[in-house]
């Protein structure tokens, strides 16, 4: 799939998707499927599959400092490297430079961006789980925010394509709060995960239960796209997967896409701005600027899909302004920007295991254990404390070295304790909910321009009340169940330092779905209330945040979407 | 997509297409001698005493040394591609102190030619391990550098790290298995002979 570089400013399209990440492959795919000649732009660079996975077969000792990150990106990737991982040298080339890529902070926001062909889609967790209805009515029942105009029923379908398309491995457990899915085999859990698992369905009657984590890899048979196979446990996913085995845009709805012969990829291309035209009341267009040249150019469709991610989206129509729209196009409700979420975390425990010294593991598996949400969800699981709920994720896994290193000062003895396996270490984390809060929320800075002229963001946000009760019930939990299972040295930890906003990198809700336009940007089909032929299908349109990874929910949503504005467009034509 | 591409993608994905070759650099070759090394962040006196020291840490048994897998290189490296400008102050001072240390402990001026058994008698003092009380830093708690243990463990954590991040060792006396396949539990015995995998 080459990026076109021919002149296409006269061409008329059909659909214009604005990003190729998690949502933007997925709208390319489906629009294209449906016939549709679409437009895909990208503001950075082109990625293909395989190919520009430089990284992709090194051992540590290929890199000049092993995976450390060096000096210099964690100097120009300051704000990327507050996560501590996203700038090791293997897969640094997949996370933007903050220097050229500013935003400004009133309270501190941690906006992790990859800005490529396939954006973070080529990095995610992977981790794939389905709201339920207990998130869908749970604004309307207490109140909280807006409602969501979608139920289960209504995306259940979208959730079984997906899914079906890009490989999610997996085990049901039939949960009301964790929807089954359309799951490939499990990936395993280890000896001491297992054991963790059997205490706990002995000490629990509350219905806690763990399970392996659902995460998009295949793990039997293949999947379209570009020889998409079977993992091969070598966990250096952030890298790119040569074997296509986790999705990504790059590996798989982006060729499916290209194999239309319906989509043009234009990189370099900043969309900055949807054209509005008063007298249809649709919009026309996008404005972009080339990356590259700073030259300013529109193209034209009949339908415009937003994807560029849920910050970059609505900054997106933010700065759309016109008579109709001063405040930015589809804002009447004054919400967009706001209701900013992401899922607290950096809360849990952590516990040595005794008595598996002779057992090891056999793999690296990309994936973890998961504990599906146990709170609130009535009887003995209502909390008074919080609303809403959490799940942990973690896993044991062995040491590298032995813990006599500590205790050796240097010698044929402590050479011999390098190269043995230490402890079992096993560790919960949690993902809890966040409400949504206006108050919580990013606006246009002018005065801060970037390189191309464009205004900044400018982030003022944080966790509530709620969220901050939620964690004391996240720690002392995770605690109790390594107690249970007998672990010793178990220690809870909630890290006050790392509770900033975006560094879940779930960042979310700033053009929330709604039933009324004067309370919500979105209607129940992702369009923009007020100008219909635009919809906004990453991670924008959560009216609430549930506690599961959220990826699965944007690659659902979006193909109903296309669906739709395939339909619509249909209908206008005849 | 053409049967030609379709192949070479199914190649890919199978793991049948050599990769580019790993780079061997440094590695193939025993270089670590002042002589044939400039180092790029340390004094010269100071790398001949890192070369002895980490020799000291991990010394030649039936498996290599620390400097036949020129691990010195990869501190000084580190040290420079690595560490923030502040640390690498804090580095620089502490290993100059330790120096100093050295000199006065073993009551001699140049440190070029210090013996092995010198080095051993002053980490046995100086070094404190797991269950040791290092007084220096008890006496300074709020003292922004490295005592002179602290330093001595930093070195000795690098020395590790860097012998452990080595192509001969990751790939001929660890477990390596770049492409394992799958995820299991098993016996450590049967899995690995005791031995750690070198990829994580």
């Amino acid at each position: 799939m080459a990026a076109k570089t021919i002149d296409i400013s006269n061409e008329q399209f059909d659909a214009i998707v604005v990003g190729t990440g998690i949502s933007g492959g997925w709208a390319a795919k489906e629009l294209c499927e449906k016939g549709l000649k679409t437009l895909v732009l990208e503001r950075g660079r082109n990625i293909e599959h395989v190919k520009d996975y430089p990284t992709a077969h090194k051992d540590p000792w290929d890199f000049p400092n092993g995976i450390s990150a060096t000096r210099e990106t964690k100097e120009r990737k300051f704000k990327q490297h507050r996560t501590g991982y996203v700038t090791r040298e293997p897969h640094q080339h997949f996370f933007v430079d903050d220097i050229k890529h500013p935003y400004n902070e009133e309270r501190r926001f941690d906006w992790i961006r990859g800005y490529h062909v396939g954006g973070r889609s080529l990095v995610w967790g992977r981790q794939s789980y389905r709201l339920s209805d207990i998130d869908f009515e749970a604004n309307k029942k207490e109140g909280i925010g807006v409602d969501w105009p979608v139920r289960y029923k209504d995306i259940a379908p979208w959730y079984d394509k997906v899914e079906e398309y890009i490989g999610i491995s997996g085990e049901n457990l039939g949960l009301p709060q964790l929807p089954d899915q359309k799951l490939l085999k499990p990936m395993n859990l280890n000896c001491v995960e297992e054991h963790l698992k059997a205490k706990m369905s002995e000490e629990f009657d509350d219905g806690r239960l763990l399970t392996i984590g659902r995460t998009a890899h295949i793990t039997e048979g293949t999947k379209p796209g570009l020889g998409r196979v079977q993992c091969q446990y070598r966990n250096r996913c952030m890298r790119g997967c040569p074997y296509g085995a986790y999705f990504s845009s790059n590996s798989s709805t982006l060729p499916a896409a290209d194999a239309t012969g319906n989509m043009t990829l234009r990189t370099h291309s900043i969309a900055y701005e949807v054209i509005y035209d008063e007298t249809t009341q649709l919009a026309t267009g996008v404005r972009i600027i080339d990356a590259e040249t700073k030259e300013k150019i529109e193209f034209k469709a009949k339908v415009i899909f937003l994807c560029a991610s849920s910050m970059a989206s609505a900054s997106i129509l933010l700065q759309s302004k016109s008579n109709r729209f001063p405040k930015g196009l589809g804002n009447d409700s004054g919400e967009l920007g706001q209701n900013i979420m992401d899922h607290h975390f950096h809360v849990g425990a952590f516990g040595i295991a005794d008595g598996f010294e002779d057992k090891y593991y056999k793999g690296r598996r990309p994936n973890g254990l998961y504990i599906p949400r146990f709170r609130n969800l009535g009887g003995n699981t209502d909390k008074k404390e919080f609303l809403r709920g959490y799940g942990y994720q973690g896993g044991a896994s062995r040491s590298s070295i032995s813990e006599m290193v500590a205790e050796l000062k240097y010698g044929p003895k402590l050479k011999e304790a390098i190269l043995k396996p230490g402890e079992w270490n096993i560790s919960l984390l949690a993902f809890g909910e966040t409400l949504p809060d206006s108050s919580n929320r990013m606006y246009m800075n002018y005065d801060k321009k970037d390189e191309w002229g464009l205004p900044t963001i400018t982030f003022d946000a944080n966790f509530g009340e709620n969220e901050l009760a939620m964690r004391k019930d996240m720690k002392e939990q995770a605690v109790k169940m390594l107690e249970v299972a007998g672990f010793k040295n178990v220690e809870g930890y909630d890290l006050e330092d790392r509770r900033a906003m975006g560094l879940g990198i779930h960042e979310m809700g700033t053009a929330r779905m709604g039933k009324d336009p004067e309370t919500s940007v979105l209607n129940e089909h992702n369009q923009v209330h007020t100008c219909k032929n635009v919809y906004v299908t990453d991670g924008a349109f959560m009216t609430s945040s549930g506690c599961q990874n959220p990826s699965l929910t944007y690659m659902a949503f979006t193909a109903r979407a296309a669906h739709h504005a395939a339909e619509q467009l249909k209908k206008n034509l005849t | 997509m053409k049967r030609r591409d379709a192949i070479k993608r199914m190649g890919y994905a199978a793991g049948f297409v050599m990769v580019t070759p790993t780079i061997l650099g440094i590695l193939n070759s025993c270089t670590t001698e002042v002589a044939k090394w400039t180092p790029k962040f340390l004094m010269p006196e100071q790398a001949e005493v890192l070369i002895k020291l980490v020799n000291v840490f991990l010394p030649k048994t039936s498996l290599p040394s620390a400097t036949d897998v020129n691990v010195p290189e990869f501190i000084d490296r580190y040290v420079d591609e690595i560490f923030t400008i502040e640390d690498q102050q804090i580095f620089k001072a502490a290993f100059g102190n330790t120096m100093t240390k050295i000199s006065e402990h073993q009551g001699i001026e140049v440190l070029d030619d210090i013996e092995d058994s010198q080095l051993k008698a002053f980490l046995d003092e100086h070094l404190m391990v797991k269950g040791e009380v290092d007084t220096e830093r008890e006496a300074n708690p709020d003292f922004k550098g490295k005592t002179t243990s602290e330093f001595l463990n930093t070195i000795k954590t690098m020395t590790i790290q860097a012998y452990l991040t080595n192509e001969k060792i990751g790939e001929e006396v660890l477990a390596y298995e770049p492409i394992p396949g799958a995820y299991y539990c098993g016996d450590l015995k049967s899995l690995t002979n005791g031995k750690s995998w070198s990829l994580d």
